[in-house]
């Protein structure tokens, strides 16, 4: 029987062992297990062997990793830099092409790391961010869910004394209209202030400058102001404790008293106030809000560390729907940093938010990578005939095929380095412009994370696209290679004929997407709303003009310039109110309809120039109008009305007639289709509008802030026009059409340039094909057509994969609007067009140049 | 002195393969310091402290024969140096020297 030793351990130990040492160690290692057997047994000699080489594991036995130990030696490096500058200098065109490439391609990825990585970073700085987590309610109407962030005032209080996993319960409520504080004569500043529990700053982290930190805002009178407050106020952060502040806030007013100074939440906190009351006073001054049917403030909750939020919330759920008066569908309850990347919510459900802009811009920067890879790959393995005689001397030297690779990889990843330094400083230059378009603060600052980042991206790169020249330029027979007979195998030209399907496709579905998003967004803005949103303005009811607002809009509308005056109680831009509280005869009891409704003062018409279907609007010429009311026709429809003016419906317990049907105009966002509404008499108003004469909207503004400065004194007229306001709406949509055109762009950019190098290569290649058909008299045109044939037909695939992909996920896209463009016909075409039409031109400039060169250049002997 | 300090397992197998003159390697230091000193001796610490000699300039190493038993590897064979002479000669100096310093009660232990 033949005694062997255990082969695993004898191909263990020549795979790690160094070469070196490997024959005698393994002599030895067979000559002891030799004695062994027939000193102690098989058994026991294999088991001895197997230890002894697991005990050879140390370094100093161990083989490096890098296949010779010559490689790492400066000399051989800088050899290898030698050669990867000299082939640069040689091949100027080839390097500059993949120079361009791979540095915008990193600048692409760049710009979109720096705002990717302050997009997931949002809210993510509180200490307790593991464990504080948010309460929403879900309300189900007919046909769907809506999910909200008020939740009831007494819940707060409630969970954190019956749920043992709760260790803090915070409300944050914050109005819609902001007040105005002041400190004796000093100015009147308009502060962003909201209510909270006194907890809130053991809830979040912000930081406490002065004050008690567990309870900050102690009494219901006290408040806490940030630092910029407190400078803007006092010129200084320092000894404000005790000095009274006054607020003017309709039942709010009064004197409040300082007890504490925080430092403003930074800008990457969803949150942003500048001033914190008591809650307590807010429920003194409001009690009606601390019911458990009025739905107002947010709610907090720090949960203790292991408890299961799923199980936390069932409980929240079981006491919210334990109180009568609460009408809720469910709760979630979901982390709170959570609440910015995935903050939309489909029937009750988190259903993405932001996040999905997260991923998109991810995906494109991944893209515009890999296709600026792709150009470095296919030009290297396309040019690999030029470096033949190298690698062939250099095999017959009796280079090690790893060493080879080494080298390529160095030449690709010294390039990727490059194009970092360029990528860079191109960052640099742009990204005030960059931030413009984002809406965002990000700065280029030596952080160890981005550092890392960035050489980890920029080595992947270069390796990424070194990888496939690497293993094919080395893969080569060094006989072939030195006798110049290299036959490129049809797989070769398949995976490069492949890469270059592949950058157009993508690059096509780039175009395509931003054509349709483009189009989209122009639709959103230029469609008619039902309402004439130019040259009007708005700005909120304060100070002196919340006294008698009748009074005030009265006297504004005699002001030059403006047409007429109204006031409102909501913003007519995504306005949320809606309420159950309609009825009409007929109506099932149980039948949850809800309705929008707009509370908005005389002359609402004037201002928007809405139509009338039928009927008129509310007008104090015909008397008192406050049992009457105003619907649109798609309520006309939903309460099922022939003619409707006259009819009685019951809204809110009393019975009105309706007197006018205004024609359907859009009060919510274009994700939403038109619901049923109607339109409040009310003098409660929050909004003042104006409509100002067209041309002369300038003087106008310039004279309304002169009136309501007098009117006002020593507030800021702060206003806005009502299109800008409408245009901010769809702020998300417009970023990302803009963004996605620069990148979509780049990807273009990249690939042609691809393309042109391939070209150049290929005329070159077959300068004596074309010198040859040349003297036998082909013209021009048919050369050009010879020459660009093949890269043609690539494009053309690419066209052919691409359309179908996007009309894909273009129409998936569009489908989230409930009003959006047809996809034409003609935005595929147009694509496809272009895109043939840049690339034809691209690979045209390289080939007509050869094929008008003159037939005895091409074929002269060198 | 310092280049002349040995570790203690650098000691043993410098003078094993003393001992062994001409017929040092692998298979035979580690037999010989096991027969001698009872103790178990691992391959991979044996390699690395005859690499550690060899570094130092204690030991020098030459290509052997191969042998059916060894599947037809060399053998690498290792003679003590006069450096390596000298290294084992201080370290027995000054062990002397300590043992010569050493008060009668504890040298010799009841």
């Amino acid at each position: 029987m033949k005694q062997e030793a255990p082969s695993f351990f004898r191909k263990l130990l020549k795979w790690f062992c160094k070469p070196s040492l490997y024959p005698y160690l393994e002599g030895d290692l067979l000559e002891h297990f030799d004695e062994k057997v027939t000193t102690h047994g098989l058994r026991n000699a294999r088991w001895r062997f197997a230890k002894d080489v697991i005990k050879l594991f140390r370094p100093g036995i161990i083989r490096s990793i890098i296949p010779s130990q010559k490689l790492f030696s400066i000399m051989m490096l800088r050899h290898t830099l030698t050669i990867t500058a000299r082939n640069f200098r040689r091949h100027t065109s080839s390097f500059l092409i993949n120079l361009l490439g791979l540095s915008s391609g990193l600048l692409a990825i760049l710009f979109i790391y720096l705002w990717v990585n302050d997009e997931l970073t949002f809210d993510k700085f509180h200490q307790n961010d593991a464990q504080l987590y948010q309460v929403r309610l879900n309300f189900a109407s007919p046909n769907s869910v809506n999910t909200v962030v008020w939740t009831p005032a007494p819940l707060a209080p409630a969970v954190q004394a019956a749920i043992p996993e709760i260790e803090l319960a915070s409300r944050l409520f914050a109005g819609s209209q902001n007040g105005v504080v002041s400190f004796q004569e000093g100015p009147e500043i308009r502060a962003k202030e909201v209510f909270a529990d006194g907890n809130l700053f053991q809830v979040f982290s912000f930081s406490v400058l002065e004050g008690n930190r567990e309870n900050l805002v102690p009494e219901p009178t006290s408040v806490a102001i940030s630092d910029q407050l407190a400078l803007k106020l006092f010129n200084s952060t320092d000894n404000l404790i005790g000095k009274t502040l006054h607020l003017d806030k309709d039942n709010l007013t009064g004197d409040y008293i300082i007890s504490g100074v925080f430092k403003a939440p930074p800008a990457n906190s969803s949150l942003q106030f500048d001033a914190v009351f008591s809650m307590e006073q807010l429920l003194i001054k409001s009690p009606q809000m601390n019911q458990w049917n009025y739905n107002n403030p947010d709610t907090y909750l720090v949960l203790t560390p292991g408890a299961d939020p799923q199980a936390v919330n069932t409980k929240v759920e079981e006491l919210l729907k334990s109180k009568p008066q609460v009408e809720i569908a469910s709760t979630v309850t979901e982390k709170f940093s959570d609440g910015y990347l995935f903050g939309t919510f489909k029937n009750g459900r988190v259903n993405g938010g932001r996040i999905t802009y997260v991923r998109l811009f991810s995906g494109i920067a991944l893209i515009i990578l890999l296709i600026a890879c792709i150009n470095f790959m296919n030009l290297a393995t396309a040019q690999a005939a030029r470096r033949l005689k190298e690698v062939g001397v250099k095999k017959a030297m009796g280079i090690h095929r790893q060493s080879l690779i080494f080298q390529f990889l160095t030449e690709s990843i010294v390039l990727a380095f490059i194009s970092l330094v360029i990528a860079l400083i191109l960052v640099y230059l742009f990204l005030p412009g960059f931030n413009t378009i984002v809406g965002k603060e990000l700065r280029l600052s030596p952080d160890p994370g981005l550092i890392t980042s960035l050489l980890g991206i920029t080595l992947i790169t270069g390796l990424l696209a070194g990888s496939y020249p690497a293993l094919y330029l080395s893969g080569f027979q060094t006989v072939a290679l030195l006798k110049g007979k290299l036959k490129a195998k049809t797989n070769d030209l398949w995976f490069r004929k492949g890469l270059v399907v592949f950058q157009f496709t993508t690059s096509i579905v780039l175009i395509l997407s931003i054509l349709v998003v483009y189009q989209q967004i122009e639709l959103i803005q230029s469609k008619n709303l039902g309402y004439d949103r130019d040259n009007v303005i708005s700005f909120p009811v304060e100070g002196k003009i919340s006294n008698n607002v009748n009074a005030f809009l009265s006297e504004v509308s005699n002001l030059p310039g403006v047409i007429s005056a109204t006031g409102a109680a909501h913003s007519m831009l995504n306005n949320s109110s809606s309420t159950r509280g309609v009825n009409w005869e007929g109506k099932a009891p149980e039948e949850f309809i809800p309705f929008k409704y707009l509370s908005a003062n005389y002359d609402l018409n004037k201002v928007l120039n809405f139509e009338m279907a039928a009927g008129r609007y509310y007008s104090s010429d015909f008397g008192n109008d406050a049992n009457n009311v105003v619907i649109n026709e798609t309520a006309v429809k939903t309460i099922g009305l022939e003619n409707p003016i006259g009819e009685i419906i019951n809204i809110w317990g009393q019975n009105r007639q309706i007197i006018g049907v205004v024609k359907d105009f859009h009060v919510e966002s274009f994700y939403e289709e038109v619901k049923p509404l109607f339109i409040n008499l009310s003098d409660r108003n929050y909004e003042i509008m104006l409509r100002l004469q067209a041309g002369t909207t300038r003087e106008t503004t310039d004279r309304v802030e002169a009136f309501y400065k007098e009117y006002n004194k020593g507030l800021a007229f702060d206003f806005k026009f009502m299109d800008t306001k409408y245009q901010e709406l769809y702020e998300a949509e417009n970023r990302v059409s803009a963004l996605s055109q620069y990148f979509a762009a780049i990807a273009m950019i990249i690939s042609c340039l691809g393309l042109f190098g391939l070209a150049t290569f290929s005329a070159e290649r077959r300068i004596k094909e074309i010198g040859i058909r040349k003297a036998l008299g082909a013209s021009v045109a048919s050369l050009v057509g010879v020459l660009t044939g093949d890269f043609a037909r690539m494009v053309l695939i690419a066209i052919v994969i691409a359309l179908p992909l996007s009309y894909w996920l273009a129409s998936d896209w569009l489908n989230a609007f409930a009003y959006h463009i047809e996809l034409e016909w003609w935005f595929f075409a147009l694509t496809g067009g272009a895109t043939l039409l840049i690339a034809m031109l691209t690979i045209g400039l390289r080939t007509i140049k050869a094929a008008t060169a003159k037939p005895t250049d091409c074929l002269r002997y060198e | 002195m310092k280049e002349l300090q040995l570790g203690e397992f650098e000691e043993i197998v410098l003078l094993t393969v003393g001992i062994l003159h001409g017929d040092a390697y692998g298979v035979t230091i580690r037999n010989e310091i096991e027969s001698r000193l009872n103790r178990e001796v691992s391959v991979g610490a044996l390699q690395t402290t005859l690499r550690r000699l060899e570094k130092k300039g204690f030991v020098k190493s030459a290509h052997g024969e191969g042998t059916r038993a060894r599947g037809g590897r060399p053998k690498l064979y290792f003679t003590i140096t006069a450096q390596g002479q000298k290294a084992i000669a201080s370290s027995r100096e000054t062990r002397n020297a300590l043992w010569d310093a050493l008060p009668q009660l504890i040298a010799n232990p009841k």
